[in-house]
């Protein structure tokens, strides 16, 4: 769901002040049955889905037909039929995926390297019907979906599922259209015992992520976004600003929208994953990527790297190089996402096979003290950034050399970037800036104290309410689009 | 947890180096011995000072990969005699934590104290080894060592 789209909250007030009204009625009068519970959430998350996207509200429905129906056969089935539906059902979900998300990469850019004038015949014809336009939320529920499959064909319960307790999982309105991508194990036992528990902590609690999370969004991601200047290539220290501001946004705009997710799911009394635990904290590249998009790391761990290697396991870092590569390709058709994933899985194996002994050779504590570790962690996060957010290979091409060519760093360049900021915009980049950095500090000093929850600082109930203050003052005047939205 | 503060130490170092009570090891509980092996292990193959891994702190601070992760089940696998999840290490992402999750989940008690008995023998062995020698060295090698100056 766009939970900066103004329609959302419009429609959850919409739909959810009636039935509620009538749902307190009913339980006063003793009339209320418990599951409809499971039903009123199932009409609010499906009514939110229509509106977000009707055209692609059609594809949703019949996946989650066809998939409740397969997943039901899978489980009275034993032996080769049971794997033969599964392997059915993954097949197909992947296949409406692909068609919607890399048909056109496959004709324009990899059939077009090799056969000439195809793209331009494709692009003509205006491509398959549909391909191209991706759904809202298309990547995360599939994702959601095949993890069930296989969740369900492993399990030892093959008790028959709920057709409403399926639907409310896969449709649950807070984490349907971008995560996190919940498990059968996590979520499904809370939705199978779904009742809306509106208790006074769950409310405090559910508040207190959904303050964070606006404040990262709406504050935070929004307000950097628009001094992001994807067209620059020639003045190193702009291009530099733009890849700093752009591994800040992609964060605080992500975690932020898992964290309203997190909020709003609390506040109807479901437990949902956390998905970021801060990140930019990490100070090695293992333990960064166990701290970002936790479930899709996750995922790709269970289903993709785990499987893929089976028993050799003396071939891990081939098949570990392999999964990063998917996982970049995931993220979009496009060439600069493989290159992200690549450049991640690439940059594991080389901090493994070339890093270990150099850091044996210089003495691991006494040159490697741990803000150095941090500070090289977070500089490859920010290298890898610019690969994600630039999608114009030439530019791609461009910046990069601009970045290793050493008379770029001049002090005619640094002023030329000063100076194409006017006072009021920098004014405000520095106040961004320093809410960021504070942020983060935060964040720092949870890890450092070795709390329980990373965000335990951010959530203390005083600093949650600045936030909420902070959010109504701050807030962009335009927000910008979910940037994971585009996968 | 610094592991130099903790009861615990690693199987290996008390069973043939630095084993200075043979009681150590019987007292030691499941849960420790796995933390010892897994610290050992771990030292071992990431090239770390065992005394400085805290088992309360995430495994990839010392620089634990998947390729490592995948590798040390495989490893405690063959060690416990039983089948363990390959997502062990990021599920339960401490030393500690996976120790406890390990004696609470699977029957482990009677692998650890087969290993903590053969310890127990090796260091035996090791020490009656070790007293001949002195009664060795106390003769002619005495003899010898004081020659030779060593």
């Amino acid at each position: 769901m766009n939970f900066s789209d103004f329609s959302f909250w419009w429609v959850l007030f919409l739909i959810g002040v009636p039935f509620f009204t009538v749902r307190y009625i009913g339980k006063y009068l003793n009339i209320w049955r418990d599951y409809l519970d499971s039903i009123g959430l199932m009409v609010l998350s499906l009514m939110l889905f229509v509106n977000a996207s009707r055209s692609s509200f059609i594809i949703f429905a019949f996946e989650i037909i066809f998939n409740y129906v397969m997943v039901r056969l899978m489980l009275r089935r034993r032996g080769w039929e049971s794997q033969a539906i599964a392997a059915t059902v993954i097949g197909i979900d992947i296949a409406i995926l692909a068609y919607f998300k890399y048909v056109n990469f496959f004709v324009e850019d990899v059939l077009g390297l090799f056969v000439g004038g195809v793209t331009a015949s494709w692009q003509q014809r205006g491509g398959i019907p549909g391909a191209g336009a991706i759904p809202p939320g298309i990547s995360f529920y599939t994702f959601q979906m095949v993890a069930f499959v296989v969740d369900s064909f492993r399990s030892k319960n093959k008790q028959p599922i709920g057709v409403v307790d399926y639907i409310n999982f896969v449709s649950f309105f807070p984490q349907v259209v971008a995560g996190p991508i919940e498990r059968r194990a996590d979520l499904f036992p809370q939705i199978e015992s779904f009742r809306f528990k509106f208790s006074a902590e769950n409310f405090e609690d559910g508040l207190k992520w959904l303050s964070l999370g606006l404040f990262m969004k709406l504050v935070l991601a929004d307000n950097l976004s628009p001094y992001i200047n994807l067209q620059e290539t020639g003045n190193v220290w702009l291009v530099w600003l733009s890849i700093y501001l752009f591994t800040l946004r992609i964060y605080f705009d992500f975690a932020g929208y898992s964290f309203i997710a997190l909020g709003l799911a609390k506040f109807v009394g479901v437990q949902l994953t956390l998905n970021f635990i801060a990140p930019y904290t990490s100070p090695s590249i293992q333990e960064f990527w166990r701290r970002w998009h936790v479930t899709l790391s996750t995922w790709f761990r269970d289903y993709v790297f785990l499987p893929l290697m089976g028993a050799k396991k003396q071939w891990a870092a081939f098949y570990l190089f392999v999964t990063f590569t998917l996982s970049g390709f995931w993220h979009g058709a496009a060439w600069n996402f493989i290159i992200w994933g690549a450049y991640h899985g690439l940059l594991l194996l080389v901090l493994r096979y070339a890093g270990r002994p150099f850091y044996r050779f210089v003495g691991e504590r006494l040159f490697m003290p741990q803000f150095l570790s941090w500070a090289l962690t977070f500089g490859s996060v920010m290298l890898g950034c610019l690969f994600f957010m630039e999608s114009d290979m030439t530019r791609l091409g461009q910046k990069l050399q601009t970045l290793v060519t050493p008379w770029a760093y001049s002090f005619s360049n640094l002023g030329a970037a000063m100076s194409s900021f006017s006072a009021n915009e920098g004014a405000v980049l520095v106040l961004i800036l320093f809410l960021t950095t504070a942020e983060l500090f935060l964040e720092h000093l949870a890890v450092w104290q070795k709390r329980k929850c990373e965000y335990d600082l951010l959530l203390s109930p005083w600093l949650t309410r600045v936030l909420l203050g902070l959010t109504i003052l701050l807030a962009a005047n335009t927000p910008s689009k979910f940037i994971y939205f585009e996968f | 947890m610094q592991l130099q503060n903790s009861s615990s130490k690693p199987s290996e170092d008390l069973s043939k180096n630095n084993l200075q009570d043979e009681n150590m090891i019987v007292e030691n509980s499941p849960a420790e011995a796995i933390q010892s092996w897994l610290v050992t292990k771990l030292s071992k193959q990431l090239s770390l000072n065992a005394k400085t891994i805290d088992v309360r702190e995430p495994l990839t601070r010392y620089g634990l990969d998947s390729i490592d992760a995948v590798t040390l089940v495989g490893d405690l696998e063959d060690w416990l005699g039983c089948e363990l999840p390959s997502t062990l290490l990021w599920d339960y992402p401490t030393i500690e934590k996976s120790a406890e999750y390990l004696v609470k989940e699977f029957d482990v008690s009677a692998a650890v104290s087969s290993v903590a008995s053969s310890n127990v023998k090796d260091a035996s062995d090791d020490k009656t080894e070790k007293v001949e020698a002195s009664s060795k060295s106390s003769g002619w090698g005495g003899l010898w060592n004081r020659i030779s100056g060593s």
